[in-house]
């Protein structure tokens, strides 16, 4: 996880997700910013639907949370970072969660092992009672 | 008819393309709500017509997820439910890619490409076909 910093460069979009609405707008974003810096269309589509999949994932479990479009640049590599940000009831055990099918919510329970096969880097910190941080990043 | 069934038939055109046979393209994004009226919308007319087939055709579709593909599904269900078969078509290469990265397994859900093979299909399982008109 080198390339996902804590000095990373400021937010460039951010939006607070509280209903489906708003999911919209974060989507429609976030295919804004990966086509300004220069990501292809199946690529745009990838980080559309990791976008789809965080915000809906707060939304479903912790009620809404911050969505952060961040354009990031390592050497003379350049991608884009999303990060999902709720404080909801967080993840128990994020290995579960991270398995195909495994669902609190009789959902498909393939959101999160999705978000790992569509991006390039994942990083989940979860603290049960306190939030969720999700960080998906996509490089060009 | 009250402005929210108006509304909801604006946004969500089903049409009749043959006996037997609807087609409704679905455009944009699609949230729960959505979902939920294009199910109302399907079952309603399906009830109307006594459909044996109807096309949802998902090429608009702006983010197909994993919440859209559950939707997706739930729609293909209920529709069979009321003997009506569901063909989704419009799936692009994207969306394609999408589904399986996603690791969406689409069961027994029919799918195409284009609409017009989606069509070609239902008329085929109706027994009918189109013919070349010798004259012309």
């Amino acid at each position: 996880m080198s390339a996902i910093r804590a000095d990373s460069p400021r937010p460039y979009f951010n939006l607070s997700i509280n209903n489906e609405q708003d999911v919209g707008h974060a989507v429609r974003e976030a295919r804004s910013e990966a086509y300004l810096a220069g990501f292809d269309k199946p690529n745009i589509f990838k980080l559309c639907t990791i976008v789809a999949e965080l915000c809906r994932n707060m939304l479903y479990h912790a009620g809404g949370g911050e969505f952060v479009i961040r354009h990031i640049h390592s050497g003379n590599r350049s991608g884009i970072e999303i990060e999902a940000l709720d404080h909801g009831p967080g993840i128990a055990d994020i290995s579960m969660a991270m398995q195909d099918h495994f669902s609190t919510r009789g959902t498909l329970g393939i959101g999160l092992p999705a978000v790992k096969r569509l991006s390039d880097e994942m990083h989940i910190e979860s603290e049960p009672g306190k939030g969720t941080v999700v960080k998906a990043l996509k490089w060009l | 008819m009250d402005l929210e069934q108006l509304e909801k038939q604006e946004n969500n055109p089903i049409n009749v393309l043959w006996d037997d046979v609807l087609m409704l393209p679905v455009i944009g994004m699609v949230d729960s709500k959505r979902a939920q009226d294009i199910m109302d919308i399907m079952l309603e007319e399906i009830e109307r017509t006594s459909s044996q087939f109807v096309i949802m055709d998902v090429r608009g579709v702006v983010v197909v997820d994993s919440a859209v593909a559950n939707h997706i599904v739930k729609i293909t269900k209920a529709t069979s439910l009321m003997g009506c078969t569901t063909i989704i078509s419009g799936i692009t290469p994207l969306v394609a890619q999408s589904l399986v990265h996603l690791g969406i397994d689409l069961g027994d859900i029919v799918t195409t490409a284009r609409v017009s093979d989606a069509f070609s299909l239902a008329l085929k399982k109706l027994g009918l076909s189109i013919v070349k008109n010798e004259q012309s």
